[in-house]
């Protein structure tokens, strides 16, 4: 808006002339009828005239205000600039469009107050064009609506997870609860009824003894099964506690390294152990490795896991929905995942987490824009 | 014959112990339901041994077995049995803590085997350890890089596992079918292998050797 250079007005204007036609702020004035009988050169330039002159005699409401930005006119007993000046009273219109000289629209500001014209009642504008900072406040709303966005989809995904994690905690605990427990009576039974068995009933001895080896199938069957849905000893005893327990389980040799890492909350550990194991799982199914090291460590921030095997390398992530599930549980909890797989030269899987995750926020508690 | 009180919250099952123990000629004291009664229970009467389940009320957690290491601690003459529905090596290692002499771990469904709970009971009476078969199986099973176990011969590893059960040289030998000379050779062999020469008690380097074997 303002001028590179000195401008000067004619000779023989007034100081107060001069300073008008140099002012960055846009202003004319208008006489009763609403016609333009003076323009400084930042109304001209707002408006798309070349010279301020251009602008004199013209009728400011049928020239610049006579539509609405979704084509509507603008009646001339509705102009709120004409009726500002023909009341003779100050007025402020701070949401208006203008028209261009060449038809283009721009939202604006104005403000006016009554000034005499040849004896008679005018008044003077001052306008400001605000299309920059409507872009300006547009592209703030587009960047925090997609703010907001990744958020609710973070917190989604999240929300998602922690109530799959609770579901499968809740499984494991019914198999234990209920299941292994009844078949746990079942097999107590069994072995209490032997004991009435005559001595010469071997054949039903025999079959009961069938029936009890079943039971302890069952029984060894929901074990593992619990444990491979959700292992109790991650709720009671924690990360490491659990992760060796894994390890025992896994056909692969896996060693698990604790460094002294401080604990993690629950959802974080949760999160740890079933990217530990799906990657386990990975390794067992493709890697042909001979060994896999664990090993947990982390910072007053963050947990940190490393998985590395000794196999034939080559896994890549996005192929393959297991290191996706993995890398979509770190992300979900605020986490990073990195997978290093030359061919044949071994697998590395790093996990870094927030040792504290940040509450969910429901989405009705996120910012307004 | 041992002295012993049972505790478990389901009543089925603690009847059914009651009676597996019984008829081993064991003679049950006093049971409890829950982890508070257990500990008022052996305090009142001072059992040979105490079969509790691990996952108990109050807290339905480790209320048993921390019940069970409150028991060791108060009452060292008193032997304890822990009887588990998971196969964690970590919940023996709580209970061994450093004196795996007299303690017992088992999976829960050994209560419907008379043969191995009677057993295991007379044995931690007199000061054995016993550690499920299957546990141990599964400790064994399972290798680990770098690890001192690894160096073992399959031999030494059978022998390892039945310490770890409690059992003695005699017993070993008389489960693996060889001389009792050629189960101590193999005895002295994990020692050197798990770097436990330097230990001057057999006893204590024996307990060291099955402490090894337990953390991995």
């Amino acid at each position: 808006m303002t001028e590179g250079r000195v401008q000067s007005g004619p000779v023989s204007a007034s100081l107060e002339q001069r300073v008008l036609s140099v002012a960055p702020q846009p202003v004319f004035v208008v006489d009763h009828e609403g016609r333009v009988v003076f323009a400084n050169n930042a109304a001209a330039r707002g408006f798309g005239y070349d010279h301020p002159e251009d602008m004199i005699g013209l009728p400011s409401h049928q020239t610049w205000h006579h539509r609405r930005p979704d084509g509507t006119p603008i009646p001339t007993d509705e102009c709120r600039l004409l009726a500002a000046t023909r009341a003779g009273v100050a007025a402020h219109g701070p949401h208006e469009w203008f028209v261009r000289a060449d038809g283009s629209m721009f939202p604006t500001t104005w403000w006016c107050a009554p000034f005499e014209v040849d004896g008679d009642i005018g008044a003077v504008f001052a306008f400001t064009d605000l299309t920059e900072r409507h872009a300006a406040e547009e592209a703030r709303r587009a960047r925090d609506a997609a703010e907001i966005r990744a958020a609710e989809s973070l917190a989604a995904q999240r929300r998602i997870l922690e109530a799959a994690t609770s579901a499968r905690r809740q499984i494991a605990r019914d198999l234990h609860d209920g299941a292994q427990q009844r078949m746990l009576n079942v097999l107590l039974a069994l072995q209490l009824t032997r004991e009435h068995v005559p001595s010469e009933l071997e054949a039903l001895d025999s079959m009961l003894m069938d029936a009890m080896a079943e039971a302890r199938h069952a029984i060894t069957e929901l074990r593992d099964l619990a444990a491979g849905i959700h292992p109790t000893i991650l709720n009671t005893r924690g990360l490491v506690p659990a992760l060796r327990s894994l390890s025992a389980r896994t056909a692969v040799p896996t060693s698990v390294t604790a460094h002294d890492y401080g604990g993690a909350a629950a959802e974080i550990e949760s999160c740890a152990y079933f990217v530990v194991a799906e990657a386990l799982t990975n390794v067992v199914k493709h890697a042909c490795a001979t060994v896999v090291e664990v090993d947990v460590d982390g910072d007053a921030d963050t947990l940190q896991i490393t998985v590395r095997d000794d196999g034939c390398g080559g896994a890549t992530p996005g192929r393959g929905l297991g290191l996706v599930g993995m890398a979509d549980r770190v992300t979900a909890m605020g986490g990073e995942l990195s997978i290093t797989s030359p061919p044949r030269r071994g697998t590395t899987i790093c996990v870094r987490l927030p040792r504290r995750s940040a509450p969910v926020r429901p989405s009705s508690s996120l910012p307004a824009s | 014959m041992a002295t012993v009180v049972v505790a478990d919250d389901h009543s089925l099952i603690r009847e059914g112990v009651v009676r597996v123990l019984e008829r081993g000629g064991h003679r049950v004291l006093a049971v409890a339901a829950d982890a508070v009664e257990l500990l008022v229970q052996v305090d009142i009467h001072r059992p040979d041994v105490v079969v509790t389940d691990i996952e108990m009320p109050p807290s339905c957690s480790e209320d048993g077995l921390a019940a069970a290491v409150d028991i060791r601690g108060r009452h060292p003459e008193t032997a304890v049995i822990v009887l588990s529905q998971y196969l964690e090596g970590d919940y023996a290692l709580t209970l061994v803590g450093d004196r795996p002499q007299g303690v017992g771990y088992l999976l829960k469904e050994k209560i419907a085997d008379p043969d191995i709970l009677n057993d295991a009971v007379r044995r931690v009476s007199v000061g054995e350890s016993v550690l499920d078969p299957d546990a141990v199986t599964c400790l064994v099973r399972r290798g680990r890089p770098h690890d001192p176990l690894n160096t073992l011969t399959p031999r030494e590893r059978d022998v390892l596992g039945l310490m770890a059960e409690g059992h003695s040289n005699t017993g070993i030998a008389a489960r693996l079918a060889v001389t009792v000379p050629a189960v101590e050779r193999h005895v002295t062999n994990i020692f050197v292998k798990l770097g436990l020469s330097q230990a001057n008690v057999d006893q204590h380097r024996r307990v060291l050797a099955v402490l090894t074997f337990l953390r991995g």
